[in-house]
């Protein structure tokens, strides 16, 4: 796993530090960016998204620990890691930082070989294994919360976070079928879900297979539900 | 409308003959009738039609229904919406014409507001002309339920979970999910996880489920990674 072509955002306020840093990473490839402190930091995140973060634990006026303690909540921060750089060797300190979410600890001062490993096996833990099912894609079954609206004895209408195309099928749990014991055999969507508000849509589906009777009992419903209303 | 319904009739009772020319027989529709399957069989396979209704009980042979429909859905190259008519409300029935390829199943006595409702629905060619019956407002008591699709499973790492379907689902819902390969990676029945983020490819959708690296699941998740990506 190389290294070339990889980002870094070294934050340190030592200048010098910087300058030294800046020229190793760059012999090998990768684009540096530096910061002398958090707030600097914090403006060059949000115009770029580095690959990996170099950070210095005590900067002049604050911890290099916010920015750990940042990263556990801001999600966009979340998925670059952070190497720390620190001249404390104390091992409270280091488990700290692992702790709060470093992915790796190097003392100062840093050898150059050190630094270059250390960043490489950052890249290589980052590359999660994938397994893809190649030809047969097996079947899984979604099932998610949704709302009934309306229903007549031949259809219908569910809104929820799924766009169906028509003729797609699909099945139902519901308190109020189950109750009056109305098994259809298929749901079908009768043409493509219509959205609604909230990243959610509504889905026409025609109930296919219901006996008589069945047909009956949601009549029943229906006359019921509209006495009600009245 | 952009014309007549084109409906095709397999059935060797006069008297439903009758009431379906009497009650169908509107400016929307144009029937015709078959008393013989070889006769249905000619006119289906030689004309295009926007739906066919075919009696499963003919004299010729008692459910003789289930034979047509099973040889026409095989042989057809152009599909078109079937709808079963019986005397036989039977259950076991119904769900058997619909595997067997019915689009839907009526019940003599032929209640003609369903009839017409359906025929709304499956033709291309009609739309809301057709619709007889008011759907009505579920009360809010009723209103929660749970639909279930199903989705194919592309790929799997130690964060993401991702299927493919053509329904698209929108980003942040949380859907449960099961099957054989649930229980082959999580080691349980079924699992609950977020849409994280969904795209389009070729038509169809993308759509990735996040997986929590701190989560219970997540050893079983490497072990089957692990096992699976060693075997390959």
């Amino acid at each position: 796993m190389g290294l070339q072509g990889k980002s870094v955002l070294c934050i340190d306020d030592d200048q010098d530090f910087l300058i030294l840093v800046k020229k190793i990473l760059e012999n090998v490839g990768m684009h540096v960016q530096t910061s002398l402190n958090l707030g600097d930091a914090m403006v060059v995140l949000s115009e770029m998204n580095p690959d990996v973060i170099l950070l210095d634990l005590n900067l002049e006026f604050e911890s290099g620990k916010r920015l750990l303690k940042l990263k556990k909540r801001h999600p966009s921060l979340s998925k670059i890691p952070i190497m720390v750089c620190s001249g404390e060797n104390k091992k409270e300190t280091v488990e700290k930082v692992i702790a709060l979410g470093g992915n790796g600890y190097i003392l100062k001062p840093i050898k150059q070989t050190h630094l270059i490993h250390s960043l490489r096996r950052i890249f290589q833990g980052n590359e999660r294994p994938v397994y893809k099912f190649e030809n047969q894609k097996p079947p899984v079954k979604v099932s998610i919360n949704s709302n009934l609206l309306l229903l007549s004895e031949t259809k219908c209408v569910v809104r929820s976070s799924l766009k169906m195309n028509e003729g797609q099928a699909l099945d139902m749990e519901s308190d109020l079928f189950k109750e009056e014991n109305i098994n259809f055999e298929k749901l079908v969507a009768l043409k493509q879900s219509q959205p609604s508000t909230n990243g959610l849509f509504d889905t026409t589906l025609s109930l296919v297979g219901l006996s008589e009777d069945e047909i009956r009992r949601i009549k029943n419903l229906k006359s019921s539900w509209s006495t009600n209303e009245r | 409308m952009k014309g007549k319904i084109k409906v095709l009739v397999l059935d060797d009772d006069t008297e439903l003959e009758a009431l379906l020319n009497a009650k169908l027989k509107s400016k929307m529709f144009d029937l015709t009738f078959c008393t013989k399957i070889k006769d249905f069989s000619l006119k289906y396979f030689n004309e295009s039609w926007d739906l066919c209704l075919i009696d499963l009980n003919l004299e010729e042979a008692p459910e003789a229904g289930f034979h047509v429909l099973n040889m026409v859905r095989a042989k057809e190259k152009k599909y078109t919406p079937i709808i079963m008519i019986s005397q036989d409300g039977e259950k076991e029935k119904i769900a058997h014409a619909i595997e067997c390829g019915a689009d839907d199943y009526v019940t003599k006595p032929i209640d003609f507001d369903i009839l017409h409702t359906k025929i709304g629905q499956l033709s291309k060619l009609a739309g809301s002309e057709l619709e007889c019956l008011k759907s009505q407002l579920i009360p809010s008591d009723y209103r929660a339920i749970r639909v279930e699709a199903s989705f194919n499973v592309i790929s799997i790492s130690e964060d993401e979970f991702l299927l493919m379907s053509n329904s698209y689902l929108s980003k942040g819902t949380i859907v449960q999910l099961s099957g054989e390969v649930i229980e082959q990676v999580f080691l349980n029945d079924s699992i609950s996880l977020e849409v994280i983020r969904t795209e389009t490819d070729r038509g169809l959708y993308k759509i990735g489920l996040g997986l929590d690296n701190e989560a219970d699941y997540i050893s079983n998740v490497r072990t089957f990674l692990r096992e699976k990506l060693e075997s390959t």
